[in-house]
C-alpha cells in the first residue's frame, strides 16, 4: 500500500555548477515507485510547472528590418529566470487570478527595450539589452527576472558531473542598421506549458527504465567449461560494453545502467551453448528521470513544485468529491443561493 | 448514464486557459470532479474530472486496482482536445465505488506530500556537498 511506496530520490548527476551558475541538468534516479508516480512528475513539470514568459509586447518604434508580430513571437520564446517563483508560486499571480483588469504589478513584469544604431555597423539588440526598472515592478519580486543566456552542456565520460557549460553569447532579437531604432515595452506574465510551450521550463525532459542484467551462474559454469573462447566475442556483442570479460573467469556485469535494451545479448548468439547465459529485465519500481532546463528554473526546483502541485490538485479534487457527496462542507462557502444553483443540478445528474 | 452539461461543454464565452486551469479564488463555483452511478450496475460508477488528463487519471486507476474490493477500474481521455479524464471503478459490493475512490485520491495526496519533498532536498543537498568535495579534491591535485 502507499503509505509503505514512498517515493525516494537520488541524483545520479548535476549539471556544472561552478562560478556561481545555476545548474541547467540533472539526473534523477526515482526509487521505490511506479511508472505513474515517475510520469506524472514528467508531465507535471511539462504543463503545470509554472515560469514566467514574455506574454505581451507594446511596440513605440520599430524601423527595424523585423516586423513586430515576429518581435514579439521572439521575445516571447526568450527564457526569463523565474526563480522567484520556486519556493513561493504565489509571488506573481496569473492574471485571471489577479483582482486588477489590466494589469498590475503584483500579476506582471515588465522590461523595456530602448536601442538605437549610429553606426554603419549592424547593431545586434539582444537578451542583454532587456531592462527592467523599478517603475511598475514590485520589489517583493525577488530574485529579480531576467532572460537567461543559453548555454551548452557538454558530456565528460566517466566524470559525475557534466563539462562547465559554455555560453553561446546572447540570443539576438534583431539587428539595426544606421539611424535605425527600436523602442518596446515587454510584459512578461506567469503562465504554464499547458497554455504555450514558451513557459515550459524543461528543454528535454526524458523517463526512462532501469535495467537489470543478470548473468545465470549455472550456464556461465559451463560455458566456462565448455566455450571460454566465445565470452570475449560475446561480451563484444553488447554496444554499451555492460560486461567485462576477463580470461579464465568468465564474464561480469560492470555497467548495468548503461544498457540501452537493444537485445543483442539474447539474439543471434555465435554459439547455442551462450543461449539463457543472461536475462535482460526492466525495473518495475526504479525510473531515471533526465531533466535539462531552459534556465528558466533550475531542475531540482522543477521537482519541487511538480510534487507540490501534484500534492495540491489532488487535495482540491478531493475535498470537491467530499463535498459534491455531501461529507465535507467548503471551508469557504460562497453566495448560498449560488450553491443552491449548483446542488440542483447535480441532484439531477446523480 | 445521464450526462450533465458542464461549465466547459458551453465555454465559449470563457477565456483561453479557462478550459485548462482551476482558478485559485473561486474554487467554489468549478467543478472539478462529478460523479455518475451507472444505471445497469449497482456497484459501478463513473467519475468525470474536468481539466485532469493521464496525469492522474493512471496514478488513480493503479492505486484502485492495489484495493482488492474493487474488480475493475480504468480510465480513458475522451478525446485530446476535450479537457476531461473519465475514469470507471466497479467494487465487489463490500464498499462504494466513492469511497474507493477518496481512499485512492487520499493516497495519491500521501505520494505527494512534504516528506516526499523534504526527501528530495535532502537528496540534493547531498549530491551538491559530494560534488564540492571532489572539487576541492580536484583543486589540490592541480596544485600538485
Amino acid at each position: 500500500m502507499p503509505g509503505e511506496n514512498t517515493t525516494t530520490f537520488q541524483i545520479e548527476q548535476l549539471g556544472d555548477t561552478t562560478n556561481g551558475q545555476p545548474n541547467n541538468y540533472m539526473s534523477i534516479r526515482l526509487k521505490n515507485t511506479s511508472l505513474a508516480v515517475a510520469s506524472a512528475i514528467r508531465r507535471t513539470i511539462l504543463a503545470d510547472v509554472p515560469t514566467l514568459a514574455v506574454d505581451d509586447v507594446i511596440i513605440q518604434e520599430n524601423t527595424s528590418p523585423i516586423d513586430d508580430e515576429i518581435l514579439a513571437l521572439r521575445l516571447g520564446l526568450i527564457p526569463l529566470a523565474s526563480g522567484a517563483l520556486a519556493d513561493n508560486m504565489n509571488r506573481l499571480k496569473f492574471t485571471w487570478d489577479c483582482d486588477c483588469s489590466s494589469g498590475c504589478e503584483k500579476c506582471r513584469y515588465i522590461f523595456t527595450v530602448d536601442q538605437e544604431s549610429n553606426t554603419l555597423e549592424p547593431l545586434s539588440v539582444t537578451q542583454d539589452h532587456f531592462q527592467s526598472g523599478d517603475a511598475g515592478n514590485s520589489p517583493d519580486i525577488d530574485p529579480k527576472p531576467f532572460p537567461v543566456a543559453p548555454r551548452v552542456l557538454r558530456w565528460r565520460e566517466g566524470v559525475d558531473c557534466h563539462e562547465p557549460a559554455v555560453s553561446e553569447g546572447p540570443i539576438v532579437i534583431t539587428k539595426l542598421g544606421k539611424k535605425q531604432r527600436l523602442k518596446l515595452t515587454c510584459y512578461a506574465r506567469k503562465g504554464t506549458g499547458k497554455l504555450h510551450a514558451k513557459w515550459i521550463p524543461a528543454s528535454n525532459i526524458a523517463l526512462r527504465r532501469v535495467p537489470v542484467i543478470k548473468l545465470n551462474p549455472e550456464t556461465l559454469t559451463d560455458v566456462v567449461r565448455q566455450c571460454p573462447e566465445q565470452l570475449e566475442a560475446y561480451a563484444e556483442l553488447c554496444p554499451r560494453d555492460v560486461f567485462t570479460c576477463s580470461i579464465g573467469e568468465g564474464i561480469e556485469v560492470t555497467d548495468e545502467a548503461a544498457c540501452i535494451f537493444c537485445m543483442n545479448c539474447l539474439a543471434d548468439l555465435p554459439d547455442a551453448r551462450l543461449n539463457n547465459l543472461v536475462s535482460v529485465d526492466m525495473s518495475t519500481t526504479e525510473f531515471i528521470l533526465d531533466i535539462e532546463g531552459t534556465g528558466a528554473l533550475t531542475p531540482d526546483q522543477m521537482v519541487q513544485m511538480a510534487i507540490r502541485i501534484m500534492h495540491e490538485k489532488t487535495n482540491a479534487i478531493k475535498t470537491d468529491l467530499l463535498v459534491r457527496l455531501g461529507r465535507q462542507e467548503r471551508h469557504d462557502s460562497p453566495d448560498p443561493d449560488e450553491m443552491n444553483d449548483y446542488g440542483d443540478g447535480l441532484d439531477e445528474a446523480w | 448514464m445521464s450526462m450533465q452539461k458542464t461549465n466547459i461543454e458551453h465555454s465559449l464565452d470563457y477565456d483561453r486557459q479557462d478550459i485548462y486551469v482551476y482558478p485559485v479564488d473561486n474554487l467554489d463555483y468549478e467543478v472539478l470532479v462529478e460523479m455518475n452511478k451507472s444505471e445497469k450496475h449497482t456497484h459501478m460508477a463513473m467519475f468525470r474530472f474536468f481539466k485532469e488528463d493521464s496525469t492522474i487519471g493512471c496514478i488513480i486507476r493503479d492505486l484502485l486496482l492495489e484495493n482488492p474490493h474493487i474488480t475493475f477500474a480504468g480510465y480513458r481521455v475522451p478525446h485530446p482536445l476535450q479537457p476531461e479524464l473519465q475514469v470507471q471503478v466497479q467494487t465487489d459490493g463490500s464498499i462504494s465505488p466513492e469511497d474507493a475512490m477518496i481512499e485512492a485520491l487520499e493516497d495519491m495526496a500521501q505520494m505527494f506530500n512534504e516528506n516526499v519533498e523534504s526527501q528530495f532536498a535532502a537528496a540534493y543537498d547531498q549530491k551538491m556537498e559530494d560534488l564540492r568535495k571532489s572539487a576541492v579534491t580536484h583543486v589540490g591535485d592541480v596544485d600538485m
